[in-house]
């Protein structure tokens, strides 16, 4: 028996391509049961995935926002923590951000290794920027604290 | 010795007194054959002579002393026999006997005798209830029959006893000829139009037309409009009975009865119309609003009554309280929404299974759930009906015309009066100042019947999204295109805020916008893709690429968001891989997850080796799992292009697999696989043998 295949109607997510950590790799090396393969079918797409700020989930949109994808979409900070563009921008440009990430506090910035920000990289430097300028006439030890943590380039 | 008998006496010796002496004799024999009790009747010879001796010798004094002493005579021959006379002819019969004598002695009847007989007819009508009753009875007899001659007879012989009671009397008749061919012309007819006017026309012909000769003296126009008007009063009556035992079972096919009832109710909509809607609003829920009903079942009946109430009450006076009565109702049923899904939605038969087993489906009852589905329909409420004012559109008709600027004239010109407000005892009074919009298609009627819309919305959407993704192109077929429109048109309303909103609403019309989004997009990458001129996509042109969380297909009843991950085959992989590769160029920081579910779709040939081909279109999976079974030679060659091991590792023939290997080829579970294998066994194509393998049947 062969089979030819005439046509072929495919249907797929779209999903943002967030590179995976070490560890996730290591995990994922282990196989799972079958069992665990049932659950996982329904749970995969469970993990917490959303953004730091407005805790709406990557592939969803900002509440500004009316169409997910390339109408809103994340950034990645070498920090680890994820959020959507209009979100952590909206975020750094208070004056009470100072350039820090909302979650762990760190100075915010892109991971120059990942595809996701490429198209934000430039943008986001000038607005690191314009932070570090708003900020140097404060002064203060936190800003300092920034400077030595790599913060401000 | 009686007080008559006294009296007769009297008038014996006063009679002898006035008559030339020597009569007395003659006297005698001519009183005696007066009493009407004195055989025979007809003189003998001696009883004439007498008679012509007697009269030959009376002056006038004598002769009324004879005619009271007859009077008396019959008179009391007539009390002592009241009782018995039950029947016309009785009386006729007496009638005849009393006139008899008196038209023997003078040649003719004479007043005092007519008197005296209509006297007598009187005191029967009035003191014999039975005679009266019979009478009546003979006379509505003639009347039902037609027999006009015989009643004409009969009224004639009656009518100078009426003693002002014959308008009663010929309102009565008239009443029991107009219910007769009210019954025998209306009543059970619901297919035809101008049934009053019809009814009328053969009134007037084969009745009125002779009977107004016989009773009244001239046509009287005011009594005929009367006559019309009762017409109408029974076929409302009628029609009212038999609005959920016959018209509503037969719309449409009763649709010119309901605009017949529809013009009769309109002359007084305040009183009439007011009183028959209430009566069938009454109507409905003592007959439907049951729990020996299914809720498909109340629904159909509900459809069925709303597109017959649309025609008789355009303003939904009824309509108003009977949805409410409805929504109380059917709310607390737990099926409801699932009813309306299956009932809305055109799906096939099995389709329809799947939705009713999600939910809790034991109470529907499929061949009646189908009635109710082929009765949404289209969801129109029917052919349109004309308008309020029709000749207010007419343009062959005088009107004011004017094409001035001024707003306000031009709005005082085409000025229409606001339609009676008119309001049913059966509505609440607080709801009374809302001003109701009738519904104008059959999904808002069957939205309103739920107390919170979200539920359905959200089946609505979840069945809707699973049909944008099954469909061949990225459009939906026309019959659900529909059914989206008016979707959006509830969602589009309620964000203008036309109607109630709810939180949810909003929700669920930024997920209608981002699915109609995602098959925009779609189709734009098929086109870049295709621009492209790839060698493995030219013939494979349906991707769709959706937005996950949007799309309530995606969405487990827990609200979860399900995805399956299996293993492609060597045939799909470099598909998939060089899609993926495409869109991620095009869309930077963007990867695509290929469903290979029961979302995706293939169809192929199927050429097995005893030469036969046999064509499939299946899913993703159950494509997955068939091309496994391909023979030695195919297998081969896929493992030398991808460098990939799919069946080396095993003892079983290249082309026989157990649960497990499959397992291991495509990572789809054991007990989707048995679902899997199970339709290729139904379809003919796979055999599982003894031994606990599976193979392609005609090589087995």
């Amino acid at each position: 028996m062969r089979i030819e295949v005439t046509g072929v109607s495919l249907v797929s997510t779209w999903a943002w391509d967030i590179p995976k950590d070490s560890s996730n790799a290591e995990h994922a090396t282990i196989q799972p049961t079958e069992v665990e393969q049932e659950e996982e079918e329904q749970e995969s797409d469970e993990d917490e995935e959303v953004c730091g700020i407005c805790r709406n989930r990557y592939d969803a949109t900002c509440p500004s926002c009316e169409y997910p994808g390339s109408g809103c979409p994340i950034v990645l900070g070498l920090c680890n923590h994820n959020f959507h563009v209009h979100c952590i921008k909206q975020w750094l440009s208070t004056e009470t951000s100072r350039g820090l990430c909302p979650l762990c506090r760190q100075g915010f910035q892109l991971r120059t290794s990942a595809l996701i920000n490429k198209p934000h990289y430039e943008e986001f430097q000038k607005l690191l920027m314009s932070v570090r300028q708003h900020n140097i006439p404060m002064g203060g030890e936190l800003d300092q604290d920034m400077m030595d943590d790599g913060f401000i380039r | 010795m009686s007080k008559i008998d006294e009296e007769l006496q009297l008038l014996h010796q006063k009679i002898v007194l006035c008559v030339t002496p020597n009569s007395e004799d003659e006297i005698d024999i001519v009183l005696s054959w007066l009493s009407p009790t004195f055989q025979p009747q007809i003189p003998t010879l001696r009883i004439k002579q007498c008679l012509k001796v007697v009269f030959e010798r009376s002056d006038e004094r004598a002769r009324f002393l004879i005619e009271q002493y007859y009077l008396t005579l019959i008179r009391t021959h007539f009390f002592s026999q009241f009782d018995a006379i039950v029947n016309w002819r009785d009386m006729v019969r007496l009638e005849r006997l009393y006139l008899s004598k008196v038209e023997f002695i003078l040649g003719a009847p004479v007043y005092w005798i007519q008197d005296e007989i209509v006297s007598f007819k009187r005191v029967l009508m009035n003191k014999n209830i039975e005679f009266k009753k019979r009478l009546h009875a003979k006379l509505e007899a003639h009347i039902l029959d037609n027999d006009l001659d015989r009643f004409n007879q009969l009224y004639q012989w009656l009518a100078p006893a009426f003693d002002g009671q014959e308008i009663e009397f010929n309102a009565k008749m008239i009443n029991l000829k107009v219910d007769q061919l009210s019954q025998e012309l209306m009543k059970n007819n619901v297919d035809d139009r101008y049934l009053v006017m019809n009814t009328y026309n053969h009134f007037i012909k084969d009745f009125w037309s002779k009977f107004y000769k016989s009773l009244i003296t001239e046509d009287d126009h005011e009594l005929t409009a009367i006559i019309y008007q009762s017409f109408e009063k029974n076929y409302t009556k009628y029609k009212c009975d038999e609005f959920y035992t016959k018209i509503v079972p037969q719309f449409p096919a009763s649709r010119k009865c309901l605009l017949e009832l529809r013009s009769i109710l309109n002359k007084d909509i305040k009183t009439v119309g007011a009183k028959v809607l209430e009566n069938l609003y009454h109507g409905f829920v003592s007959r439907f609003l049951t729990s020996s009903l299914l809720t498909c079942e109340i629904l159909y009946f509900y459809i069925k009554t709303v597109k017959c109430l649309k025609i008789i009450d355009p303003m939904g006076m009824c309509l108003r309280s009977l949805s409410k009565a409805v929504r109380k109702y059917l709310n607390s049923r737990p099926d409801l929404i699932t009813t309306l899904v299956l009932g809305i939605f055109p799906l096939h038969h099995d389709e329809r299974i799947k939705v009713a087993c999600v939910s809790d489906g034991n109470s529907i009852h499929f061949q009646k759930l189908e009635q109710f589905a082929k009765e949404v329909g289209d969801f129109s409420l029917g052919p349109e009906l004309p308008t309020a004012l029709p000749w207010f559109h007419q343009p062959h008709l005088p009107r004011c015309t004017y094409d001035g600027n001024d707003e306000l004239l031009k709005q005082y010109l085409n000025w229409v009066p606001e339609p009676p407000r008119i309001r049913l005892d059966v509505e609440e009074p607080e709801d009374n100042d809302v001003k109701y919009v009738p519904p104008a298609d059959l999904i808002h009627v069957l939205l309103d019947t739920l107390e919170s819309k979200r539920a359905l919305v959200d089946d609505l959407l979840s069945v809707v999204s699973g049909k944008f993704i099954e469909s061949e192109e990225y459009t939906l077929d026309s019959e659900w295109q529909k059914i989206m429109n008016i979707l959006l048109n509830h969602l589009e309303a309620t964000r203008k805020g036309a109607v109630t909103s709810e939180e949810d609403d909003l929700t669920h019309l930024n997920d209608v916008d981002i699915m109609l989004e995602d098959l925009k997009l779609s189709s734009r990458f098929r086109n870049q893709v295709a621009h492209k001129n790839n060698a493995y996509i030219g013939s494979f042109p349906h991707v769709k690429i959706l937005s996950k969380l949007y799309w309530r297909h995606y969405q487990s009843l827990n609200g979860r968001l399900i995805t399956s991950k299996r293993k492609w085959n060597d045939e799909m992989k470099p598909l998939v891989d060089n899609l993926t590769s495409i869109y991620e160029v095009l869309n930077v920081g963007r990867t695509l997850k290929f469903d290979t579910g029961s979302s995706s779709r293939v169809s192929f040939n199927m050429i097995l080796n005893s030469g036969e081909t046999k064509s499939f279109k299946v899913t993703m999976e159950q494509y997955l799992v068939i091309s496994h079974f391909q023979s030695e030679a195919n297998g081969e060659v896929g493992q030398e292009r991808h460098g990939m091991t799919t069946m080396g590792n095993h003892s079983l023939p290249d082309r026989h697999h157990t649960l497990t290997s499959l397992h291991h080829l495509t990572s789809i579970p054991k007990t989707k696989l048995l679902t899997i294998l199970s339709f290729w066994k139904q379809k003919g194509v796979v055999l599982e043998h003894p031994e606990g393998y599976f193979g392609i049947k005609d090589e087995t």
